[in-house]
């Protein structure tokens, strides 16, 4: 018996110890392939990560009626401004303005992100700039008071929807006025007029945007800028942000070649980056609307009054100097209006 | 007496049928068992005791270490949305970034240097080359800032996409190898003995029928020899069960009163940290988009406090540690910050931005920084509280088990001298 139980206690010595070597050669290879995970054939590049919600915007097909297609409309025309202006605190019973004064402020979409046309100053937190200027001056129309308003930052994507669901009454935020987005809302008359062009480093070899093919070009998604850089004949490669200053950070680590779009954004760009300049020729021409609701006639008479004494007193060349001075050349005159027959 | 024929020799002296040899087969076998016993308690003591060295010396600390990294990388992206979302940078709010930064490389520095010859895994080479990227970053959206351009918030909004897309995920990861190592280090400190009873079973099986045999061959009820063996062998078993199972008791406590609710407090604690900087993040950034404020809704809602939520869980899991209350306290404050929180987002849409600004970050007590402080900071004092009571209990566990191993081999010594003793006597009496 004695002999037995001894002879099995071997056998399981000798299986534990066969079961501790297969074990060990186990724990060896899983050591072994832990390192060779390790990534020591080639260092880390340690390059710069891209912003938030970057994309190469290649192969994406432009929005039909965008580009290209004869403009079905002559979008320019606005509506006619009903007469005078009322005087600053008696809107007409029952008008838009009307509601908007019962508020007690005027509901404004602006970009926040635009150095010089729009953007909270952050030294005071106050919003400043050319269009925040154009805004306030709706509301000293309606209140004889600039500061009765409300202001919402929106994205460059968010401009149609927020005029559509009533969010704001008006969107002051450099938008081109277009024949596919006066579909959705109205415009105003033109109250800038703006090109698209180039900015790029001090001493970049890009002489034009002949010279893209293949490089990398940032502007803000959504934007009429967008689709022209991907309509340009170079094929440069678009490169989508959400932010206007996320392209020059984008510029100023090398991600990009180029950023592409209206003079008045890219001058206000170049303020905050002296090793970057301006490149032109303009090879676009975008006139800037106020946009308005579709169900808001009223308001956008109103506002063309109000853009009508801004050109008329002096008012509108006054603003364009303080924001822009000859960052983008001599000053201009105010644009043209042109009214619907 | 030798037998007289040479040839059989050896082996017959223990396989013939006589008394003599029987004895002598019987000592061989007693003393083996005894011996055996000896290996398997020995071995089973010293297994337990590296690995109860391993939870409390080794995996812990590796697991506290990481924890810090991952905390510390939080808190920094934390620290500096509200630094920057001052108007004037607050010296004390740089000093915690700059703190914060530090600390992150210091436990980094040691988890590198722990994973020694196993080469570092993809977490420990991310860490260390993107943490400068980000800080560089941090400074350029600092310079941006003092001069008052916009671009610096983008390099603060590019900062932080690098810290929430790659260097928290890997200080996550990282935690949570950490923990999956701490947590089978557990397991093995705590497995029941099943090796040693058996052998114990067997040795004493053997011991048994020896005693049997020989009282029934010799007529003499007791041996003292085997007796002897067999009451070193009762009293080895019972030291190692009973150190073995107070072992046990105190590391599963370390675990269910320490790392166990520390874990679940660190969840909870960089996903408020998370939040916090959202928060800030949502007043910095002015492209409208509301990229942060989603952000700030999804970590508010895993945190809670409500069913199935971090802070929850966490308060439940502390129940009965040294951390509960601090636990429990930080669940209830949670919603107050949140109520701040709204009023902040509702002034900022409202096109109040000062005044959002100001009741977000303002230095007063009812401001939403302030709320959050008072959640976090009790967050913070629990996972202290229970990273101590891990310690104190794992320390417990691992004296309890002290000198174990080297009795269990004494034990068997003496065992294995008792056997020889008892039947070495019994056949002298056959010379």
């Amino acid at each position: 018996m004695g002999d037995e139980s001894l002879t099995r206690s071997t056998k399981s010595g000798a299986f534990q110890t066969t079961l501790s070597l297969v074990a060990c050669a186990l724990a060896f290879l899983v050591t072994a392939c832990g390192t060779s995970q390790a990534p020591a054939a080639s260092p880390p590049s340690g390059a710069e990560p891209s912003p938030q919600g970057v994309e190469i915007q290649k192969d994406r097909p432009l929005p039909p009626g965008t580009l290209g297609t004869p403009q079905t409309c002559n979008p320019l025309a606005s509506l006619a401004p009903a007469g005078p202006l009322p005087p600053p605190g008696h809107m007409p019973a029952g008008s838009t303005m009307a509601a908007i004064a019962k508020r007690g402020y005027l509901r404004v979409g602006v970009d926040q992100t635009i150095y010089l046309s729009s953007y909270l100053d952050s030294l005071t937190g106050q919003l400043k700039g050319f269009d925040i200027d154009v805004a306030r001056q709706v509301a000293q129309a309606i209140f004889g008071n600039p500061d009765k308003i409300q202001f919402k930052a929106i994205t460059s994507a968010q401009r149609i929807p927020v005029i559509q669901h009533a969010q704001v009454d008006i969107v002051a935020d450099s938008m081109t006025i277009t024949c596919l987005r006066e579909k959705s809302v109205n415009f105003s008359t033109d109250y800038f007029d703006a090109g698209q062009e180039l900015l790029v480093p001090v001493g970049s070899p890009v002489t034009g945007i002949g010279d893209l093919r293949g490089k990398k070009v940032c502007a803000d998604a959504g934007t009429t800028s967008m689709q022209q850089i991907q309509a340009l004949p170079s094929h440069p490669i678009p490169v989508a942000v959400n932010n206007w200053t996320d392209c020059l950070v984008m510029l100023e680590q090398n991600q990009v070649a180029a950023i592409s779009t209206d003079n008045s954004v890219l001058a206000g760009l170049a303020a905050q980056d002296p090793h970057t300049r301006l490149l032109g020729p303009l090879f676009t021409t975008e006139q800037h609307g106020i946009a308005i609701s579709k169900n808001a006639p009223d308001l956008v008479r109103f506002v063309n009054a109000v853009l009508e004494r801004m050109r008329t007193d002096g008012t509108w060349t006054k603003l364009y100097k303080r924001w822009f001075g000859i960052r983008m050349g001599p000053v201009p005159p105010p644009p043209p209006p042109s009214y619907r027959s | 007496m030798t037998p007289a024929g040479a040839p059989p020799g050896l082996l017959a002296r223990f396989t013939a049928r006589n008394t003599p040899a029987r004895l002598r087969l019987l000592l061989v076998v007693t003393i083996a068992a005894s011996l055996l016993w000896g290996a398997a308690a020995a071995w089973t003591a010293g297994q337990r005791t590296s690995a109860a060295a391993n939870v409390a010396a080794a995996s812990e600390p590796l697991s506290f270490d990481a924890q810090q990294i991952y905390q510390s990388l939080a808190d920094a992206d934390a620290t500096e949305a509200i630094a920057f979302l001052a108007r004037s940078e607050p010296p004390a709010a740089r000093n915690r970034y700059l703190g914060d930064i530090a600390r992150a490389e210091y436990y980094l520095e040691k988890a590198t240097a722990a994973a020694g010859t196993l080469g570092p895994g993809a977490e420990l080479t991310t860490l260390p080359v993107e943490i400068p990227v980000y800080t560089g970053l941090v400074e350029r959206a600092r310079a941006g800032n003092q001069q008052g351009l916009l671009v610096g918030a983008a390099y603060l909004a590019e900062a932080s996409h690098l810290m929430r897309s790659t260097l928290l995920p890997a200080a996550n990861r990282l935690y949570q190898q950490q923990n999956a190592r701490l947590a089978t280090a557990d397991q093995q400190a705590t497995a029941l003995p099943i090796l040693a009873v058996l052998v114990a079973l067997a040795a004493g099986y053997v011991l048994f029928r020896a005693q049997r045999w020989l009282s029934r061959r010799t007529h003499r009820v007791l041996n003292h020899g085997l007796i002897a063996a067999s009451v070193v062998g009762l009293v080895s078993l019972a030291w190692l069960l009973a150190a073995l199972t107070v072992a046990r008791v105190q590391l599963l406590d370390a675990r269910d009163r320490g790392s166990g609710p520390v874990r679940a407090l660190a969840e909870a604690d960089i996903a408020a940290l998370r939040a916090h900087a959202d928060e800030s993040l949502t007043l910095i950034n002015r492209s409208g988009d509301d990229v942060n404020q989603a952000d700030f809704g999804r970590a508010s809602r895993q945190l809670g406090p409500g069913p199935g939520t971090l802070l929850t869980e966490a308060a439940a899991a502390a129940q009965g540690s040294p951390g509960a209350r601090a636990a429990a306290a930080a669940a209830a404050a949670a919603p107050a910050w949140y109520a701040t929180h709204r009023r902040v987002r509702a002034l900022d849409d409202g096109g109040s931005y000062n005044a959002a600004v100001q009741l977000a970050i303002g230095s007063g007590p009812a401001s939403s920084s302030a709320m959050f402080r008072r959640a976090e900071t009790r967050l913070t004092s629990a996972i202290g509280a229970d990273q101590a009571a891990f310690r104190s209990a794992a320390g417990r566990g691992q004296d309890t088990l002290t000198g174990l191993e080297a009795g269990m081999i004494v034990a068997a010594l003496l065992m294995a001298a008792g056997c020889a003793w008892g039947l070495i006597s019994r056949l002298a009496e056959y010379r």
